[in-house]
């Protein structure tokens, strides 16, 4: 079988947060590069993956997929569909929650604070600290419901490792890579949630590819 | 427990996120709305799911914002947001007329929970002065006007009722 195809250069978060999927469930598949900085996201090769010009997307045979989090799934219900908890109700249910607030709680927050520290600069510009200040407090409010769901349960769905922990992984280690990854510290069971995931080989070869260094 | 709504609360079962709630009902009452079983329609259905959220309501969230919130706020409408935004739009709904040009739903020949998503913020985009933004798009209109017909959809227009 032929591995599948990731598009997307490992600099995004975006990209990440498939990888972390794709090891986890224990898929075949390789990264190919694509260049912003010659429009090769415009080419019509790459709007004939993702319509949307962006990245990443996936090939696997003459199936083609687009936006990171769809990518994740498709990655978990092929190889791996423990990790969506499919065929029960209540629990998969529950990875839905936390697959939700991942995207619209957690890294809505995160976004603004990972582009003004780290994109920002590479495009020349200069970080705009009120919008990280304002982004940390609303993360902190997020991470306080993250602490009280912990202190429950080993991990945010429930006490089993799911997509809904592992789509957290391109984003937080991109936080450890900006000035402001002490915001973990008041959180303790949240910590130690991270401090497990870390743990696992999959998120640790995620962690190789991103290496903080523009 | 981020004091938002909506919430679902079944039986000793609470859930929040508005599309993990429809994801159950789907998956409890009508799960062909979702293709489980199916790794390539339900794929596809999941990245519609995602480009609802990520492209198509993310472009409209602020223009229904400024246009219907604001004012109940007492404040007014900021145009430069609306029109920034109806261009992110109509980027997005150029992607939409060439998918509804190849396939009669969003995410194939099959309604699915993707083209359910679409009906709460697209009723209330017709509630603003900007519905136009639809016209230059005829297969996206006619993708609206057969899901207008669906019973379930004029069930949620009646509740909405677009006056404040």
């Amino acid at each position: 079988m032929a591995p599948m195809t990731l598009y997307g250069a490992t600099l995004s978060w975006n990209v990440t947060r498939c990888v972390a999927a794709l090891e986890e469930a224990g898929a075949e598949y390789e990264i190919v590069p694509i260049n912003f900085g010659t429009g090769e996201h415009k080419s019509p090769e790459h709007l004939a993956r993702n319509p949307f010009g962006q990245v990443p997307a996936l090939q696997d045979g003459d199936l083609y997929l687009f936006e990171s989090r769809a990518i994740c799934k498709y990655a978990c219900r092929k190889n791996k569909p423990e990790l969506l908890k499919v065929g029960d109700l209540k629990e998969s249910a529950m990875v839905d929650v936390w697959l939700e607030v991942e995207a619209n709680q957690y890294t809505s927050a995160l976004n603004p604070i990972l582009f003004e520290c780290l994109i920002r600069p590479i495009l020349g510009g200069t970080t705009d600290q009120k919008v990280v200040e304002e982004n940390l407090e609303k993360l902190k409010k997020v991470l306080e419901v993250y602490e009280a769901r912990l202190t429950k349960c080993k991990y945010l769905a429930g006490d089993f490792i799911s997509l809904a922990d592992l789509n957290h992984v391109s984003v937080t280690l991109c936080l450890f890579a900006t000035p402001h990854a002490s915001v973990f510290d008041a959180y303790p069971h949240v910590k130690a949630w991270w401090a497990g995931l870390m743990a696992r080989p999959s998120v640790q070869k995620v962690a190789a590819l991103m290496k903080p260094s523009a | 427990p981020f004091g938002q709504v909506p919430a679902l609360q079944d039986g000793d079962l609470y859930l929040w996120e508005s599309r993990a709630i429809c994801k159950y009902v789907s998956r409890k009452n009508k799960p062909e709305l979702l293709k489980q079983g199916d790794l390539k329609e339900s794929t596809m259905v999941d990245v519609w799911m995602e480009v609802e959220a990520n492209q198509y309501t993310s472009a409209m969230d602020p223009i229904l914002f400024e246009c219907l919130i604001r004012p109940m706020l007492g404040g007014t409408t900021d145009q430069k947001a609306v029109e920034g935004n109806l261009e992110k739009l109509k980027k997005v709904l150029e992607v939409y007329e060439a998918r509804l040009t190849k396939c009669k739903y969003l995410a194939g020949d099959f309604i699915s929970l993707a083209d359910l998503n679409h009906v709460s913020v697209t009723l209330c985009l017709f509630a603003t002065p900007h519905a136009s933004a639809l016209d230059a798009y005829p297969h996206v209109k006619a993708w609206w006007a057969g899901l207008m017909a669906r019973p379930s959809v004029q069930k949620v227009a009646a509740l909405m009722k677009p006056s404040a």
